[in-house]
């Protein structure tokens, strides 16, 4: 019988092999061990790569990047349907995906992790709370000293996008501030998210802007005559304001309850891209999709229940240093969004559980005719707390958060993403917890105590569950010849201590045979190992858990031996 | 830099890696890991090489500049070929999405609600070719404060004109009053003849006008929950139509088709009225919904019949164990009865028709059409996404010259399936694709349908 697969089977089997036989990705690569295919030679980057290191130098003087940023409406249609959609029909993803089944390596890992597969400080991220725990004195009063904007007020625009009520001010010492007013009837529901998220957000080591829960009265705010006057279409009148300010929630002593956001300093480019690098910063190496800061947030986002993650979320700022040159930051903005908050009051409560557009739960629903039962259903996330909204932890999974718009960086992120995103989350105490709460000030008492014991169940739900998938060992040192480690999970209290089987490869020198061990403790003794080798390679795993093991290489140096790299999972 | 050397280098930076960072401990005042210091604690102190935080004016970058891996653009860029066209339509969609976003879905500033005139456009979509598009103005406090004014118009492409005038005093307060004139003109209206039994191949067309006016005196705030007592005037006027083929006069002889030309005007009084019981106008999940409409009409000459005429409809919601879960079923009679008995014969224009909220799924628009029409619905909804909830139906429907003619057997069955959202308290945006023994027919509908 005539047949005309031979040659379909033969590309196919091409491309099959083609991916099989293909090299990492940069991400895994050591910049003096490997050339990934595509790079330009290390010879090019000698001076300038270095994955040893603690800071990524992205600080180099540029000349002001022009102001771009994505347009909004057309960035959600982009995320939130098309995106989706065009991923359900990707073959490349789909062939991808079935030759990982035959061993191919084709995820692509974070490209900024450095040898110890930690971040390394940049202008997107300072290795803060799991690196060195913040004081509970700086946690009770918020990522900086507090200052709030002096009164009276004048109003110098309205407000402009975004679905919350307010209006921008000048305060009476001459700075800028936009004022958001917590929607009607739910007092301190978004100030007091914004506060307690950005508190915790910022111990992570991200960078957010300055807000305070502020309390104002009318006769503390007056309208700039300029604004009063302004052409048709443009003025802000006193009935404006009124009709602003009856959107807002009040206090008993008739007060309003907003949160004030002083404008960041430096000047604004835009909201950076997710799918692209801000155009004319050269300091912008990585595919922000790439970035481990960025698809480490998933985890962050889901514990303090942050549904709206799209890139206008995000702001980039250019900070003049000398002579017209300066760098580029990179900010989180408007986390009042976060815990049982949304704009216009409590989250309904599909939020967080569904995208705003969730092909995949629709899906289900069609199919099941209506039967199929989503976990939000049966959540209990109705507080009836007025500054909580609606948010629980009973119910809640980790894994199975969603934004309100897909975040392409977290679509990207792998388990090694993930996990180094836990290990942020799992790294603040109950104290630290109750004294970011504490930042809130809320007058409810019923919303602190909600709060904390919902943000630990959460945190130790978010611990298991990465700590699941990889081992959590970490923070390897050697002191006196013995390699030491922290089982991270024992260290907070999910397990208690256990065993760990060890393979060891030594390699150079007079090297000997692959060892295996089982350790009861965390330390390794390296000394009988060696056998004269210069460089071990340790792979660890924890006896009889399924979680991807850690791989550590060690080298000798004179008397004593030095980590070089740490890969989880 | 050659890759030994390089190596050596490296080697070296690391061997010097924690003397540098116990220096910028001691530089910075950080505290040293304490060996009783468990990760997770208030007091935790990760080891010291986090701490080399110092920026230098060349440092290095931790990677090399990051693109796309050679191996995977080449897997991909036939797909990115072959797919760009479609990858230039979602581009055109979101320019569009960039175009309508900050202009209409934007929230804006609040300001309170003003009166004076405002103007908007009016579109309605007779069907895929023929789009009707006007203007509608509404002006909320005139000409007193409990006053509402609104005039719309529009042309459609294939002719159609409608103007509608409304104005309203007393706007959802107790008692209230309403005045409407509506003008419609359509040219090529179906007709198939009359009765339950039509063929479906006479399908024809013909012109009709309409001009009416109503006054209303309105008990009750809610529009849902009101009675109204109502008085008007009719002109119905028929015509050879355009803009389809065949027409009518060149498929039906005369003798069958009732004042197939005769103008008829009638002045009528009665009552109308709607109650709500839903615990959600919007999207009902349990209740009665029950609207009842009576009226007598008197011809204004002496070729103009007298009748009654009546629509009552009810409309149950029963949640199938769960609240977004939903079985909805709606019971429709509506009639015209001549005041001397059946003897009189009606204009054809004026029997309860098939047709807009009566429509029969799975048939055409208009394509029954006697004194007497019933129509019986039960649809199952379950949400899809949000406020937008999936259907499925199944109907049954029929005309007859009277009550005691209908009967099961002859009903006209559908069952199909559609889309359901409610896009206020009282509209809804229906698409539905119903099969019936005339084929799939879709329908589309915008307003306060079921």
């Amino acid at each position: 019988m005539h047949t005309t697969r031979g040659p379909l089977l033969g590309v196919l089997g091409l491309i099959i092999t083609v991916l099989v036989c293909a090299p990492p990705s940069p991400g895994y690569a050591s910049a003096g061990d490997i050339t990934p295919a595509g790079e330009p030679p290390a010879t090019l980057h000698a001076a300038a790569i270095d994955d040893s290191t603690w800071v990524d130098h992205d600080r180099l003087p540029i000349v002001q990047p022009p102001d771009w940023q994505p347009n909004y409406w057309g960035r959600r249609l982009h995320q939130g349907v098309i995106d989706p959609i065009s991923h359900i029909f990707d073959i490349p993803d789909k062939l991808l995906w079935g030759a990982r089944i035959f061993g191919a390596n084709t995820e692509r890992e974070a490209v900024n992790v450095n040898a110890f597969d930690e971040v390394p400080n940049s202008t997107w991220f300072t290795n803060r709370n799991h690196a060195l725990a913040v004081p509970l004195a700086e946690m009770r009063q918020g990522p900086d000293s507090i200052f709030l904007p002096a009164k009276p007020w004048t109003i110098k625009h309205a407000k402009v996008g975004g679905w919350t009520s307010g209006f921008q001010i000048k305060d009476a010492e001459g700075k800028k501030w936009i004022v958001k007013l917590d929607p009607r009837g739910y007092p301190q529901l978004s100030s007091g998210a914004d506060m307690v998220s950005r508190t915790l957000i910022h111990a992570a080591g991200y960078n957010v802007p300055h807000n305070e829960p502020v309390r104002f009265r009318r006769g503390d705010v007056k309208i700039d005559s300029a604004l009063l006057h302004a052409p048709n279409g443009e003025a802000f009148t006193e009935a404006n304001l009124d009709s602003v300010l009856a959107q807002g929630a009040v206090f008993p002593d008739s007060s309003y309850s907003a949160f004030a956001s002083l404008f960041i300093p430096g000047h604004t480019l835009g909201s950076p891209s997710m799918n692209r690098l801000r155009p004319g910063d050269t300091n912008d190496w990585y595919s922000h999709t790439n970035r481990r800061e960025l698809r480490g947030l998933y985890p962050l986002f889901s514990w303090i229940n942050n549904w709206d993650t799209e890139d206008h979320q995000f702001l980039d700022m250019f900070i003049e240093t000398r002579d017209s040159l300066g760098h580029v930051d990179h900010y989180i903005l408007d986390l009042g969004s976060s815990f049982g908050a949304s704009a216009i009051g409590p989250k309904a409560l599909w939020e967080s559980y569904e995208n705003g557009v969730d092909f995949g739960w629709s899906g289900r629903r069609l199919v099941s005719l209506g039967f199929a039962q989503e976990p939000w259903r049966r959540a209990r996330q109705v507080t009836g707390i007025p500054s909580v909204g609606n948010y629980e932890s009973a119910v809640y999974q980790p894994q199975d958060f969603k934004e309100m718009i897909p975040q392409p960086a977290f679509r990207e992120a792998t388990d090694r993403d993930g996990y180094w995103g836990a290990k942020i989350v799992a790294s603040f105490s109950d104290e630290q917890i109750a004294a970011a709460v504490e930042a809130a000030h809320y007058e409810d008492p019923r919303a602190r105590d909600y709060l904390v014991s919902n943000l630990i169940v959460r945190r130790d739900k978010i611990a298991r569950y990465w700590f699941g998938r990889v081992a959590p060992l970490d923070f390897f040192s050697v002191e006196d010849d013995v390699l030491r480690f922290r089982d991270l999970a024992v260290d907070i209290g999910l397990t208690q201590a256990r065993a760990y089987d060890v393979v060891i490869k030594p390699s150079g020198g007079h090297s000997g045979r692959e060892k295996r061990i089982h350790l009861t403790r965390a330390e390794l003794p390296l000394l009988a190992l060696a056998d004269g080798a210069t460089h071990l390679s340790v792979v660890l795993s924890i006896a009889g858990n399924g979680a991807a093991s850690t791989q550590v290489e060690l080298t000798r140096n004179g008397s004593t031996w030095v980590v070089t790299e740490v890969r989880h999972g | 830099m050659a890759k030994g050397p390089r190596r050596w280098v490296n080697a070296t930076r690391r061997a010097f890696l924690p003397l540098l960072a116990l220096g910028a401990c001691c530089l910075f005042g950080i505290r040293r890991a304490d060996a009783g210091s468990r990760f997770g604690d208030s007091t935790w102190v990760a080891p010291a090489a986090m701490f080399d935080t110092l920026y230098t004016a060349n440092g290095p970058r931790v990677a090399p500049r990051d693109h796309e891996r050679t191996w995977e653009t080449v897997l991909r860029t036939p797909f990115r070929v072959v797919f760009y066209p479609v990858r230039l339509v979602g581009m055109g969609l979101e320019a569009a999405a960039d175009f309508v976003g900050p202009r209409y879905i934007d929230p804006k500033p609040k300001s309170q609600p003003t009166s004076g005139p405002r103007v908007a456009p009016f579109i309605e979509v007779g069907s895929v070719n023929d789009i009707s598009l006007g203007a509608a103005a509404t002006w909320v406090g005139f000409p007193v404060d409990d006053g509402k004014l609104t005039l719309a118009g529009s042309w459609s492409t294939f002719d159609g004109r409608k103007v509608r005038f409304s104005q309203a005093f007393g706007d959802q307060q107790p008692v209230g009053f309403r005045l409407g004139l509506d003008y419609d003109y359509k040219p090529n209206r179906r007709y198939y003849g009359i009765g339950n039994k039509t063929s479906e191949t006479d399908l024809s067309y013909f012109l009709l006008s309409t001009t009416s006016a109503e006054a209303a005196l309105l008990f009750g705030a809610s529009p849902r929950r009101q009675v109204r007592l109502v008085g008007g005037y009719s002109s119905m006027s028929p015509g050879s139509g355009y803009h389809g083929s065949p027409l009518l006069q060149d498929v039906f002889p005369p003798s069958s088709v009732p004042y197939e030309t005769q103008a008829t005007q009638e002045l009528s009084y009665g009552f109308t009225s709607d109650f709500s019981m839903l615990d959600n106008d919007r999207a009902p999940t349990h209740g009665l919904d029950g609207r009842f409409d009576l009226r007598r009409a008197v011809g204004m000459r002496s070729s103009d019949p007298d009748y009654y005429q009546w629509r009552a409809e009810l409309r149950t919601y029963l949640p199938l164990f769960a609240k977004h879960r939903v079985i909805a079923l709606r019971s429709i009679y509506s009639g015209v009865r001549p005041l001397d008995g059946t003897s009189t014969t009606m204009p054809f224009y004026r029997l309860p028709e098939s047709r807009g909220t009566s429509h029969f799924a799975g048939y055409a628009s208009e394509r029954y059409r006697d004194q007497q029409l019933m129509l019986a619905r039960v649809e199952y909804r379950w949400p899809l996404l949000r406020a937008i909830d999936v259907l499925g139906l199944y109907e049954l429907g029929e005309v007859a010259p009277n009550a005691s003619s209908f009967t099961l057997r002859a009903a006209h069955v559908s069952f199909g399936g559609g889309l359901r959202a409610g896009i206020s308290d009282d509209a809804a945006l229906r698409f539905e694709l119903a099969s019936s023994n005339e084929g799939l027919h879709a329908y589309f509908g915008v307003g306060s349908d079921f």
